[in-house]
């Protein structure tokens, strides 16, 4: 998801800044921010074995290629959050009560980025 | 296993299942605690609202009943006695105009997502999917209404 939404604010960066562009462009670099928190929290929960702590992790697969265009860029971005906060919720039953609950909260915070991506800027 | 050892393997057992399913009862309690606060909440912001915002307020008001109310037989069925709901309760902020109607239904939905963090973590794995659904809806609610995600929404403090 991080790498995704940098390409992401690349590609809306590039296509201009006219108000909605950099409204868009602002919403999507405030889930960002939010993205790179869960990756921290969910790895400082990590507890891995000495010999895998102390390796090089393996560098993340490429995301999918955005395609082209505002809208089509903020839809690829929603469909990917629901996606993953939907798969989250399956996971629930397989970790401690602790990490459940800041799983949950990650599922509840991607979900909610997808209203964001329909609206960005606005509320009700 | 010798006699005394088995009885005494037992009653662990049976206590452990006790408090389990004495914390899960709380965990209920806690939800339903806060649904019954938010359905009064929503009424408040309602009547400050007009229109779109009034009919999305009132929407958000039944989300919230239904869950209670779903609460509240969950609870019967494992045993437990739901807790009335208060004749009134003390809003986190005054409401007296539209945007702070909007303010509070923001706040009431954060509040609900943090009373369900306790039943995420029930051993029920059946219990922790409903608990992380209903989170899941506070924060899309929550983001309807200021326009805005929170990264930790439940763990991080309700505020505005």
């Amino acid at each position: 998801m991080v790498a995704r939404y940098q390409s992401a604010v690349t590609a809306l960066t590039s296509a201009g800044a006219t108000g909605i562009q950099a409204r868009a462009r602002a919403a999507v670099a405030a889930i960002l921010t939010e993205h790179e928190a869960h990756l921290e929290r969910l790895k400082s929960r990590l507890v891995l074995p000495e010999r895998l702590a102390t390796r090089k992790p393996r560098p993340s697969p490429a995301p999918a290629p955005l395609p082209s265009g505002r809208h089509a860029i903020l839809a690829d971005l929603a469909a990917a959050e629901t996606g993953a906060s939907d798969r989250l919720i399956g996971w629930l039953t397989d970790v401690p009560p602790a990490l459940a609950q800041l799983v949950a909260s990650i599922a509840a915070s991607e979900a909610a980025h997808v209203v964001v991506l329909g609206h960005p800027g606005g509320a009700r | 296993m010798s006699g005394p050892v088995r009885k005494a393997s037992a009653v662990r057992k049976a206590s452990a299942v006790r408090k389990a399913s004495a914390n899960t009862l709380a965990a209920l309690q806690a939800a339903l605690a806060a649904e019954q606060a938010a359905s009064y909440g929503y009424g408040v912001a309602g009547a400050h609202l007009s229109g779109p915002r009034f009919a999305a307020a009132s929407a958000d008001c039944v989300a919230h009943e239904r869950a209670r109310d779903r609460l509240t037989a969950m609870i019967t069925a494992l045993g437990g006695e739901p807790r009335p709901a208060a004749a009134a309760y003390r809003l986190p902020i005054a409401v007296r105009t539209p945007a702070a109607a909007r303010s509070l239904a923001v706040i009431l939905e954060r509040q609900v997502a943090t009373a369900y963090l306790g039943l995420v973590a029930v051993r029920d794995p059946a219990l922790r999917r409903i608990a992380a659904i209903n989170m899941r809806d506070c924060a899309v609610r929550s983001a309807r209404w200021s326009g805005r995600a929170q990264a930790f929404p439940g763990l991080s403090r309700p505020s505005m």
